[in-house]
């Protein structure tokens, strides 16, 4: 792999990717646990109208420290307003239903997006960075930025794994325990939206909800306890968006995507492997 | 003649065929189903002209079996594996969507990018699209409009359906045919995102302002065609996507309806 590692612009989307990759599979179990995967996807629609207004106000093709800072507070903005859109037209009125209503507002606001995206770049030039990232031509700062929402959710799940696994899995016993829930959703919501908007830079708003829940859903394959769950999902993470990059090397992929098929490679793979454990101790039942 | 006097036909007649298709659509709750198309046409266009060639059906027909796999996937896992629902959907639909992107890098022949299907060309479209979306229409229209009444009854009782006689499975293989043909059609003219927003946001709308058959399709109609003229002529001065545009303008048009949908009953109440 020394050819792999002479290029500078290829040692800086590995730092970055892997690091992406270890922080979406770190969230993504949380995510699968709470039953939110198609949050997950929505969430990646619904914040670039936030995204795209917070960059342009930070102003600069490339984002800035300002930019980041725009972006995250436009994503925050965007996502929220879509989850209280969905939340109040699933059952405001006659004629509402939660699965129409969340097509209707994912839909919308993805192209609010793309619309203020076709304004600000005179034509459709720019737009592919956004819809489907830009993981070779990462620069310093999104990789710095990477890391510290992975340094964030690795303080978070270390301080707070006790008060989480109960959340997750005994919410009356967490209630009754005095854990702060809404507090811990708020602290789990924020960590999830910086992780997507480091997300967007790499893989873009298309796919980088798949690569929170890929990674995980493996590693439910897996695995059977919380904690076992968490760290595979972050190693499959990790393989999938290394594993990506290195396909889209090596053959000239379209990196994001490559990172997907790794990440639904490892799930087929922790499928089979499961049915096969399975099938092999019942043949050692039966013997 | 201006320039912009085909694009908005286009967009137009894309719109029609979206929303009319769209209502049977919403009206059979398959709208998890059209967004599972929406997902996996392009892997589905890719395979149609790999194994038939380039033409409109086959990329129709690609698009079907991949949507049809792509479900097939969603219930294997589910019914297989101890993953819920909201998971394995959330594992299959990037999955095939992502597919489909890597499968347009290395297919040579084939003169689509996915930048463009996401937002649509429908100010550069190519020759063709027309021809593909006039057809999409005229196919709509003909399958709805003969059978209205047994579309009415499929739509709203499908058990009393099948118990008259109907041939339900064949009327549920024509809207998923009908589905794929307008989603590849529309594709190129107005983009994945559009197409969506077509499908699902006029319909939607409709459905919160009557009951009745008629008057649904109808408004569904006269909403998507409103939609799309409104979004086109706001986006020709601001020099945006009309794309972009026209799918805010859905979402804007469902929430008003709800929004005066709650008032009026609270007044009434």
């Amino acid at each position: 792999m020394t050819g792999f590692w002479s290029y500078g612009f290829l040692q800086l989307s590995l730092a970055g990717c892997a690091a992406l990759g270890l922080a979406l599979g770190g969230l993504g179990a949380v995510l699968i646990a709470r039953r939110l995967s198609l949050y997950g996807d929505a969430l990646g629609h619904a914040v670039l109208p936030g995204v795209v207004v917070g960059h342009a106000m930070g102003g600069g093709p490339e984002p800035g420290a300002g930019g980041y800072a725009g972006m995250l507070a436009g994503a925050l903005a965007s996502g929220g307003l879509a989850a209280v859109l969905v939340s109040w037209l699933s059952r405001a009125g006659r004629g509402a239903r939660p699965d129409v209503a969340m097509a209707v507002v994912f839909s919308g606001l993805f192209g609010l997006g793309v619309a203020i995206l076709s304004v600000r770049q005179a034509g459709s030039a720019g737009v592919g960075g956004f819809l489907f990232g830009r993981a070779l031509a990462l620069t310093p700062l999104d990789v710095g930025v990477a890391w510290a929402a992975l340094a964030l959710i690795a303080l978070w799940l270390a301080t707070r794994f006790r008060a989480l696994t109960l959340w997750l899995f005994d919410p009356v016993q967490a209630e009754l325990a005095g854990v702060g829930l809404r507090r811990l959703e708020a602290e789990f919501m924020a960590l999830l939206t910086l992780t997507v908007v480091a997300g967007l830079q790499a893989v873009g708003a298309l796919l980088v909800a798949a690569l929170l829940v890929a990674p995980a859903a493996a590693a439910f394959l897996a695995a059977s306890r919380f904690p076992a769950v968490v760290g595979l999902s972050m190693a499959f993470g990790l393989a999938s968006t290394a594993g990506g990059l290195g396909l889209s090397h090596a053959f000239g992929w379209a990196t994001g995507a490559a990172m997907v098929l790794v990440g639904g490679g490892l799930v087929a793979l922790a499928g089979a492997g499961r049915s096969l454990a399975r099938a092999l101790s019942a043949r050692r039942a039966a013997a | 003649m201006t320039w912009w006097l085909g694009a908005l036909g286009l967009v137009l007649a894309a719109a029609a065929v979206c929303a009319l298709v769209g209502a049977f659509v919403h009206l059979n709750r398959m709208t998890l189903l059209a967004d599972a198309v929406s997902h996996s046409v392009l892997p589905g266009i890719v395979a149609g002209y790999l194994l038939f060639g380039y033409a409109p059906w086959a990329f129709a027909l690609g698009a079907l079996g991949a949507a049809s796999l792509c479900t097939l996937a969603i219930g294997f896992l589910q019914r297989r594996t101890r993953l819920k629902e909201d998971a394995c959907i959330g594992v299959v639909y990037p999955f095939f969507f992502a597919a489909g992107v890597v499968a347009l890098g290395f297919v040579g022949g084939l003169d689509l990018d996915p930048g463009c299907v996401v937002y649509g060309e429908a100010l550069a479209a190519k020759a063709g699209s027309e021809r593909d979306v006039a057809l999409a229409l005229m196919l709509a229209i003909a399958a709805f409009g003969a059978g209205w009444r047994a579309w009415g009854l499929f739509s709203f009782d499908p058990v009393q359906a099948r118990l008259s006689g109907l041939p339900t499975r064949l009327m549920q293989a024509v809207l998923l045919g009908l589905l794929a043909w307008s989603a590849v059609a529309v594709l190129r003219a107005v983009g994945l995102v559009l197409a969506v927003a077509l499908f699902v946001a006029p319909p939607a709308t409709a459905a919160r302002l009557t009951r009745r058959l008629g008057p649904f399709v109808g408004l569904s109609l006269a909403l998507g065609l409103g939609e799309a003229a409104l979004g086109f002529a706001l986006a020709l001065p601001l020099n945006a996507a009309p794309a972009g545009v026209i799918a805010t303008i859905g979402l804007a048009g469902y929430a008003a309806v709800a929004f005066l949908g709650s008032r009026t009953r609270a007044v009434a109440a």
